[in-house]
């Protein structure tokens, strides 16, 4: 009794709302779940369940270039989170993220491979190449969407395939292929388009910093200041924006814009740090990761960096447990769908929080 | 190879025949996304369902050594994975599209690591004995030269399509089920207010689309080609989703389309081998729905201002 | 529960087997509290037109739902051919001879007419084949022995609007419908489809078919009625003869209130007057009909003028043509002396406009974010709330805890989302936000429909504050007490016209007003028009 008072005066002093306490709730909950179900899945195929169990939980943390796999696993993913969680908080589904991480690639590598010197010049030009188009692909799709209310998840379904095929022409013909290397791949980076490790020991580069800046940068603009201010209200009710006197037009013309940069910024700095050439032949997958990331945040920038760190921690922990088993890395993928399927489900639980809110009701209505 | 040969190639009976062969789980794509979307549900992991009930053909039919049992097997995961979008989607209240989503990713992973926990590759099943589903040569028409070539000696499952697509055409034109259903998609508020049962409607599109995407991957592993690979399904659900995007209700017109498509799919096996740019021609299905969206959108908007 | 006593005098005696269908003390409470209908009797004989009116949002809607098993009563029976029935969906309603024609066409565009009476209940061949030329049949046969003259082969995109009601007409006859309910039909008629629905209506009713007939237009009614049930505040005013009532009585009825604020006392006298709100023929014209027709009117500083009449007369597509949240047609409106016609709607509320929108939970709020966000979304650029890009998110709570207090908000905490408040609370935070931009002209539109009393006396007695201090403002309203009470004149809309024009507090009188906003009497052009504008 006397803990449930404490912290319902904690709530009280920190203004908590109800609905914050309900979704942390409904998350422990669902994660709970998700590791039960992995579990189970786990005591079937393997010989050591608890043990390999265990090891997923706890191996991150007990050598520093796991942990920091961890880290470079989770940028790319939280840099598309991030990308896509500023649309969904427009309330337009763009899922143009995922192709554009291809094709921002593409241009990227293009740069890199170029001779043009050292210092941060290089790689700079690579990233500003990518966030360029970036910005210009996906300002086209929310220039479709402000003015004509262009389906805009259909167009961004379809521009994703499209982009591929583009992008795929270019490597393959424009001269950045490398003729010599066995697979398709694009020639090798030059060393002055890299981006230099930060954390001895790691991978880990400069793609970190940018991340927590961009992280912090897109809390700042959504929730302290005006532009923001105007783009939020926008995204919950574009009609309500416009009475208000918003330029509903602009805010979403700013949004594409910024989130079509951050997409080049994840991107290119994911391939300037980890790879030696450009070798998807497919869409990489990273920026589905990056919307499920976005759903599982509830489009917060923070959340979305702990909901990365999360699931990368787990691909992690999962990848040494597969070292010495037959347990491959790719069992975290059911976590990951369970925890987005009932995150996202508006209903699971909800029963329960109704019951809660009737009683208050009642006790409002008598207080 | 000559140039001469590379415009004949396109005229052989062998094109067509291969038009036929690339064409059948484009049409099952096609049929997956249209029954989603003709309720007004939508099924955006055409894609993954047809990855997993790839892998379940293989696995299913290795377990129980026989192909019927493991297209069984195949049918039902698809089955299941389209109630799920239906479970989420309509009880539970979750976004269709991320449910969708959520489900493509988690096939594309899933099905290596069953992959991995049967064959110890992550890459295909080639080494596990799985069945395959027969050819089927048709009598008399096998013998006629051309036309024999072209329709004959295809897989079981080609024929089963092929009735399949009668079998739907005739629910929706001349039964009051297709009626129904389709009038749950087009005004649900009208179907309810003269006593549809829309949910249950709901649930049966969902599951035809389960059903066609799981026989579309059954086919890639039980005939197309006897072993799993790591996203072998490569796009075919999504060129279905833009198929169902530009035919919109129009059954005939789905059918049309996605065959133009599958044109384009053989022609790009062509362009592969005269090492042309097939990238490009791959994307040709998808710039058409693109740009018939943005111009129904601009129309639509055109018209709205002028009211 | 206190009702006026020609209510009770006149509630008839039921027979029994006179009467389809018979409704006994209805309650409706809705989850979220609203009393929607209360203590219904009616009861329906069997081949009558009987109409129901009362004014929007006086429960006809609800209890047709009721009626057609689409709402479940909260308490009271209904008897149908004395019998109790309880019905759990529509289909029930349907089975058991019921037919609605809703006010919003349930009809697919690309089916037939053939395919639209038949779905749901489509004949069959070999028990799963829909047997199409039995549907054309048996739907021709049906459309020709009405009169209705469709042809069934047609699609419903080629119809006209009164052709599509045929459609829903022929819906009910389809499946026997012994009872058609008909929501507001000739809302959407021309003159002549009107003529020829009433000729068909008289029709059914010799066929034995009991016709419901929802309305507001009460000439329709007394014509086309035997019976007439009115309804006021979700509560029957009882069943009169059609003949029997006069048009007068049944405005009376419909409009009269029991409740009467008084706010004179507070309305001060205000020394300087010029125009702060000017409108000049403003018209609109949407899909061919004439919304509004060359409307002209003059708010000045330290007045409340009032636009009163029914729904859908054109009062809130002219508050949306002014506030620029609808493209004008024609016309100009002026701010203060300053044109502000092609303004957008930031540089509007820049020179001094402010509106309370109709829909609050549409247009005046964003439902999902805080009361914070709400509160400063008219004013958040305004200079001592900012730093640069910045908002100074103290000085933003200070601000909006001010006004939560002089408003009172009734709230624990500022960053609670505002759908969780009251309906009275959200207007509250609605009026907070447009009286902070300290507006020279401030338009209110149904400022109080549908929240507690409190929360509207003082929303009124804000707005009074407001006029005192020398702003001008517009108040539209359907109701007409609030009007009376509240303005310092008063014009009536109705059908897109100012009809009348009333210029002296002390002579308003709601029954005169009534018959205005009811369109039985009209102010001529010569008398309103000139008199009204003032410009």
């Amino acid at each position: 009794m006397c803990i449930v008072s404490r912290f319902k005066a904690l709530k009280e002093q920190l203004s908590i709302t109800n609905e914050f306490v309900f979704k942390i709730v409904k998350i422990l909950i669902s994660i709970l779940i998700a590791l039960g179900i992995t579990f189970i899945v786990l005591a079937l195929v393997s010989d050591h369940p608890l043990e390999n169990f265990i090891t997923i939980l706890t191996a991150p943390v007990k050598k520093l270039r796991y942990f920091g796999n961890v880290i470079e696993m989770m940028i790319p993913v939280a840099f598309a989170g991030l990308s896509a969680a500023l649309l969904f908080k427009m309330g337009v589904f763009n899922l143009f993220v995922e192709g554009l991480y291809y094709i921002c690639g593409v241009a990227c590598a293009a740069v890199a491979i170029q001779q043009i010197g050292g210092g941060a010049l290089h790689p700079l030009l690579c990233i500003l190449a990518a966030c360029l188009l970036g910005s210009v692909l996906m300002g086209g799709t929310g220039f479709l969407k402000a003015k004509y209310n262009t389906n805009e998840v259909v167009s961004t379904l379809m521009l994703n395939s499209i982009v591929l095929g583009v992008g795929l022409f270019c490597l393959k013909r424009t001269g950045l292929q490398d003729e010599e290397f066995a697979a398709i791949a694009s020639k090798v980076f030059q060393d002055s388009a890299k981006l230099n490790v930060i954390f001895g020991g790691t991978r880990i580069t400069i793609s970190f910093i940018f991340l927590i800046l961009t992280a912090i940068f897109v809390y700042v603009l959504m929730y302290r200041t005006k532009l923001g201010y105007s783009i939020r209200i926008t995204g919950i009710n574009s009609k309500f924006a416009h009475y208000s006197g918003i330029n509903v037009f602009a805010m979403y013309m700013i949004v594409h814009l910024i989130s079509g940069c951050i997409a080049g910024l994840g991107v290119s700095t994911e391939l300037l740090s980890l790879y030696d050439r450009f070798q998807w032949t497919n869409l990489p997958g990273l920026g589905w990761d990056g919307i499920l990331m976005a759903t599982l945040a509830d489009n917060h920038p923070v959340g979305i960096l702990i909901a990365s760190f999360g699931i990368a921690y787990l691909k992690k922990g999962a990848e040494v447990v597969s070292l010495t088993t037959n347990v491959p890395v790719e069992i975290i993928s059911i976590v990951q769908a369970i925890l987005v399927l009932l995150v996202s489900s508006q209903r699971f639980l909800v029963r329960f929080r109704e019951k809660k809110l009737l009683k208050e009701g009642m006790k409002h209505e008598l207080g | 190879m000559s140039w001469a040969d590379f415009v004949n190639s396109f005229f052989s009976a062998n094109f067509l025949y291969v038009v036929i062969r690339v064409s059948v789980p484009l049409l099952l794509a096609s049929l997956s996304a249209y029954m989603a979307s003709l309720t007004g549900v939508g099924n955006i992991a055409v894609e993954g369902i047809m990855l997993m009930s790839c892998l379940m053909a293989v696995l299913g039919s290795y377990w129980t050594q026989s192909a019927a049992l493991g297209l069984l097997i195949a049918l039902a995961t698809g089955i299941g994975m389209a109630l799920m979008i239906y479970m989420f989607s309509m009880s539970l209240g979750a976004q269709p599209l991320l449910v969708g989503i959520a489900l493509n990713t988690f096939a594309s992973s899933f099905t290596v690591f069953l992959l991995y926990q049967f064959t110890n590759s992550k890459g295909s099943s080639g080494t596990l004995p799985s069945k395959v589903l027969p050819t089927v040569d048709i009598p008399l028409i096998k013998d006629i030269p051309f036309l024999g070539e072209i329709v004959s000696g295809h897989y079981l499952l080609t024929y089963v399509t092929v009735i399949l697509l009668i079998l739907f055409y005739i629910m929706l034109y001349k039964t009051p089920m297709g009626m129904q259903m389709k009038a749950c998609g087009l005004n649900e508020q009208a179907a309810r207010s003269v006593g549809i049962n829309v949910t249950k409607m709901k649930l049966l599109s969902m599951l035809f689309s389960g059903l066609t995407a799981a026989i579309g991957g059954a086919y890639m592993t039980m005939g197309y080609a006897s072993i799993f690979s790591k996203d072998m399904v490569a796009g075919r659900g999504w060129i279905g989703i833009a198929a169902q995007g530009i035919a919109g209700i129009n059954y005939v017109a789905l059918l049309v389309v996605t065959m133009i498509f599958s044109v384009f799919q053989a022609i790009t096996n062509v362009f592969l081998l005269y090492d042309l740019p097939s990238e490009l021609i791959n994307t040709i299905p998808y710039v058409g729905v693109l740009l018939g969206v943005i111009f129904y959108s601009v129309a639509a908007t055109k018209k709205h201002r002028q009211v | 529960m206190h009702f006026p006593p020609e209510y009770k005098q006149r509630k008839e005696r039921r027979l029994l087997g006179d009467y389809i269908l018979e409704l006994n003390q209805i309650d409706k409470v809705y989850g979220n509290g609203v009393v929607a209908n209360r203590d219904i009797n009616i009861s329906f004989r069997k081949g009558e037109i009987h109409s129901i009116v009362g004014e929007n949002g006086a429960g006809k809607s609800t209890l047709m739902k009721i009626i057609f098993g689409i709402e479940q009563p909260s308490s009271g029976t209904m008897k149908y051919k004395g019998r109790e029935v309880r019905f759990s969906g529509s289909q029930e309603a349907i089975n058991a001879g019921i037919g609605m024609v809703h006010q919003h066409f349930m009809l697919i565009p690309s089916y037939t007419v053939a395919d639209s009476i038949i779905l749901g209940n489509e004949p069959r061949k070999m028990k799963i084949f829909t047997d199409y030329k039995t549907a054309v049949k048996r739907t021709q046969e049906l459309s020709d022995q009405y009169q209705f003259d469709i042809d069934v082969t047609k699609k419903i995109s080629e119809l006209s609007v009164g052709e599509k009601q045929k459609v829903e007409i022929l819906k009910t006859l389809y499946r026997n419908a012994e009872i058609i309910i008909l929501d507001e039909p000739t809302s959407v008629l021309t003159p002549q489809e009107t003529e020829l629905l009433f000729q068909q209506l008289t029709h059914f009713k010799e066929t034995g078919h009991t016709i419901l007939f929802i309305s507001h237009k009460l000439n329709e009614v007394k014509r086309i009625s035997d019976r007439v049930t009115i309804m006021r505040n979700g509560v029957d005013k009882g069943t009169y003869d059609a003949d029997k009532i006069s048009l007068d009585e049944m405005a009376r009825l419909i409009v009269g209130r029991e409740v009467v604020e008084d706010y004179s006392h507070l309305r001060k006298e205000v020394s300087e007057k010029k125009n702060i709100l000017e409108v000049k023929d403003i018209s609109l014209e949407q899909n061919g009909v004439q919304i509004l027709d060359k409307v002209s009117f003059a708010v000045k500083s330290g007045e409340i003028l009032g636009i009163a009449g029914v729904q859908g007369n054109g009062q809130s597509e002219l508050v949306r043509c002014i506030t620029g949240l609808i493209d004008y047609g024609t016309g100009t409106t002026a701010v203060d002396g300053k044109d502000i016609t092609y303004l957008n709607i930031y540089d509007k509320r820049k020179s001094g406009l402010a509106y309370i929108p109709e829909d609050r939970m549409e247009d005046g709020t964003a439902g999902a974010a805080s009361i914070t966000d709400n509160m400063i979304s008219t004013f958040y650029e305004r200079e001592d709330l900012n730093k640069g890009p910045f908002l100074l998110l103290n000085n933003v709570q200070n601000e909006v805890e001010m006004l939560i207090d002089k408003f009172s908000v009734k709230t624990k905490n500022a960053k609670q989302r505002i759908d969780s408040l009251s309906g009275g609370n959200i207007q509250k935070v609605v009026v907070a936000r447009e009286y902070r931009t300290e507006p020279k002209c401030l338009i209110a539109e149904q400022p109080v429909h549908g929240i507690d009393i409190g929360s509207a006396e003082f929303i009124h007695t804000q707005l009074i504050e407001l006029r005192n201090q020398g702003a001008g403002i517009l108040l539209v309203s359907a109701d007409i007490n609030e009007v009376i009470n509240l303005c310092d004149r008063i014009l009536v809309m109705y059908e897109g016209k100012i009809a009348g024009c009333f210029d002296d507090p002390s002579k308003f009188d709601e029954k005169e007003l009534g018959l205005y906003m009811l369109g039985v009497k009209k102010q001529e052009e010569e008398q309103g028009g000139v008199h009204c504008e003032q410009v």
